[in-house]
């Protein structure tokens, strides 16, 4: 369906991808929770960087094999595996389409001002449930994502808008590595992740 | 030659001084609103939104990224009500039921003191104290904290990084805003 042609376009038209967002996060009651924003970089199958810079730092960096999280205010660092991470979560949508057809149910949502709306019902079928209710992304006829609304479990929004939209560009590769630096704690977990 | 005081031998009885004034404004504080994040040690990160009522009462609304596995904990420390996408459940000890259900706990009981940087009332505690007299460490009910760093917030310095530690998990926690910060006007009791 228009769904699925659109996220194919996304994933299939779109190899790389450089953008800044800005994150909106809401409560059930419409309460802003949080106002964010930064950079987004993804380069298939599966680099991807997203990189909140204000009102503080935060960076996700996937190379494929892993996911980094570094919090530089908790002097802390996370790395999993990223197919163990990306099952069911916004990365995974984000960096590679395979896995997104067995966590979610791909629905169309209809033209929105020029963009089609896919949304992607978790599937919840017995073991693995999904930590949203729903999560919307509207792409472009070009195949680029223009905005992305996870809805959480609560009643609660998170709202991401794409702006400056680049495709077929270049990155250098370290981009999507990633060193701890020095003094701070690399948390490893190991297979079973626990919680996020 | 002559030997220089050492600059931060500061007196004991400066700070003990500095540390009751900033108590007593602190303490006026009886209810607010903080908007943070929390760090365990397994790797588990989360946003929090604590709202502290005049009283015991309080509403968490906690968050991984995105609003990913969002949950809201609501009521007085041993009486409260969490939501999750499953529904709603009462327990008495949240602290164990987070520790069960997400991985990960922080200190509910006592967090409504001790992210002010206030010893609880009423259980014994063991603090050192920095230089301004704010808290550096506090050891109560189980759980030791540090205190990294201080952020102003009007008149009162509140604190913006921390560090919580039970036998059960290693937690670092960062204020990111605080709001809504009401102070009972009764005048304070050492008046």
């Amino acid at each position: 369906g228009p769904g699925d042609d659109a996220l194919n376009r996304f994933v299939n038209d779109v190899k790389t991808l450089s953008a800044t967002f800005e994150q909106t996060q809401y409560d059930e009651h419409g309460e802003i929770l949080s106002q964010r924003s930064g950079v987004f970089d993804l380069q298939r199958p599966g680099r991807f960087r997203w990189k909140y810079s204000k009102p503080y730092e935060q960076l996700m960096v996937c190379d494929g094999d892993k996911i980094w999280n570094y919090e530089p205010d908790l002097a802390q660092v996370t790395v999993r595996p990223a197919n163990i991470v990306l099952k069911g979560t916004p990365a995974s949508l984000l960096a590679q389409k395979g896995q997104l057809g067995d966590s979610f149910k791909i629905e169309s949502g209809g033209k929105q001002d020029g963009a089609d709306l896919v949304k992607l019902v978790p599937k919840n079928d017995g073991e693995q449930t999904s930590d949203f209710e729903l999560i919307e992304l509207w792409i472009a006829p070009n195949g680029v994502p223009k905005e992305m609304k996870f809805h959480d479990a609560l009643g609660g929004i998170t709202d991401v808008l794409f702006g400056g939209v680049k495709t077929g560009v270049s990155f250098d590769a370290s981009l999507f590595r990633f060193a701890p630096p020095k003094g701070t704690e690399v948390v490893g977990a190991d297979g079973n992740d626990a919680g996020q | 030659c002559a030997t220089l005081p050492k600059p931060d031998t500061v007196d004991a009885a400066q700070v003990a001084g500095k540390w009751q004034a900033h108590r007593t404004a602190v303490a006026a504080i009886s209810s607010f609103q903080l908007n943070g994040r929390a760090g365990a040690g397994n790797g588990i990160k989360a946003d929090l939104r604590w709202r502290q009522y005049a009283g015991a009462r309080f509403e968490a609304r906690i968050a991984g990224p995105f609003g990913a596995g969002a949950v809201a904990i609501s009521g007085t420390p041993h009486d409260v009500e969490i939501r999750t996408k499953d529904g709603t459940e009462q327990t008495t000890d949240p602290e164990g039921w987070m520790l069960q259900r997400a991985g990960w706990t922080f200190p509910i009981d006592g967090l409504r003191w001790w992210a002010l940087g206030l010893p609880a009332p009423g259980t014994p505690a063991k603090t050192t104290f920095d230089a301004q007299g704010r808290l550096a460490t506090l050891t109560q009910d189980g759980w030791t904290l540090q205190y990294l760093d201080y952020q102003e917030v009007g008149d009162l310095s509140l604190p913006h990084r921390f560090a919580a530690t039970s036998a059960q998990i290693d937690l670092r926690l960062v204020v990111d805003q605080w709001q809504d910060i009401e102070t009972s006007h009764n005048p304070p009791a050492s008046s």
